[in-house]
């Protein structure tokens, strides 16, 4: 909004100098447009770069969904390698319970799921990756498919993962879980 | 922690649009909402839904018509300041009032915040509801 009202008032007061500057205008406006039209033209490369990565997005998506996909495959190995490697040293976690942990939480809970839930497999659907430049963003359904006294139960979680690619390498800088309810209901605000 | 002054430049915009954003929500401000958010945002709300741009939008009219009165702060704030973007996670506290009595409900949240043409946008939320009881 604010920026509105300046928009407005840098209009007005073009207005006001360009009525007062009358003999001089048409020299001068051919100078400024000239000027607005080369920094236009650099903004739009510039906005051009962003959203064109130097790999194509179609690569991006690829790579991330497959470290996505391979490690939700390793999870019940309990492979603290694989976790070392997916998430970053400065990652934020955030569990599905609302608490947030750094790396070394992340991986003193490798052993604590190993013990709680020893045969959980994890798969993923419902992915969506926007990719840009050296970030990508990852939104998927997680599967968790679990085997409780003897029977089989399955729960849903919704997961957004934030990949950062530095010196060539994607990991995750973010992530976050919520579980999703049988029959979702209400949006509210969260 | 020694930052550069460009990551503590994006910290302090990053910090400065979410307490805007925020303190806007309650009024549903829906030019605030419309520069916070970027048009490819990917939104997660607490119950586990995803929605677009447009499905947030439309949601403010929800709220406004359901006449809440819900106010909403920031705490427990993490920035990670990356050059043209930024990680930042906070606690979200939701003070409402029903039927004459307060209720207060706490949210985790993660937000991706992208530069883009100068702009901090959001380009990635994610909201999940901390249980009373931890």
């Amino acid at each position: 909004m604010r920026r509105a009202t300046k928009g407005r008032i840098k209009a007005c007061t073009a207005m006001a100098l360009l009525a007062f500057w009358a003999s001089a205008a048409s020299a001068r406006n051919q100078q400024d447009s000239a000027a607005v039209a080369a920094k236009q033209a650099k903004e739009a490369k510039t906005a051009q770069e962003a959203r064109e990565p130097k790999e194509t997005a179609n690569e991006t998506v690829e790579q991330v969904t497959r470290l996505l996909r391979d490690f939700l495959a390793a999870v019940p190995r309990s492979d603290k390698q694989v976790f070392d490697h997916f998430f970053a040293d400065d990652v934020i976690y955030t569990r599905s319970a609302g608490v947030t942990v750094d790396k070394a939480g992340i991986m003193k809970n490798v052993d604590v799921r190993a013990a709680n839930e020893p045969q959980a497999t994890y798969e993923a659907d419902d992915i969506t990756v926007h990719p840009y430049d050296h970030l990508a963003i990852v939104n998927f359904r997680l599967v968790m498919h679990n085997t409780v006294n003897g029977r089989q139960e399955t729960a849903y979680f919704r997961n957004t993962g934030t990949f950062l690619k530095r010196n060539g390498k994607w990991q995750v800088v973010a992530w976050q879980s919520t579980r999703v309810p049988e029959q979702p209901g209400d949006k509210r605000a969260g | 922690m020694i930052r550069s002054r460009n990551e503590v430049t994006s910290m302090r915009s990053v910090l400065m649009m979410l307490r805007d954003f925020l303190a806007a929500v309650a009024r549903g401000d829906k030019q605030v909402f419309e520069s916070f958010f970027a048009d490819d945002v990917i939104y997660t709300g607490s119950t586990g839904v995803r929605m677009d741009k447009a499905e947030i939008m439309n949601s403010i009219g929800v709220h406004a018509a359901n006449g809440s009165k819900a106010t909403y702060r920031a705490e427990d704030i993490t920035v990670h300041a990356y050059d043209t973007m930024a990680v930042v996670n906070f606690r979200m506290v939701m003070d409402d009032e029903n039927e004459g009595r307060r209720q207060t409900a706490y949210f985790r949240n993660t937000g991706t915040f992208l530069r883009r043409n100068g702009q901090w946008q959001v380009v990635a939320w994610h909201a999940t509801e901390i249980p009373t009881n931890s």
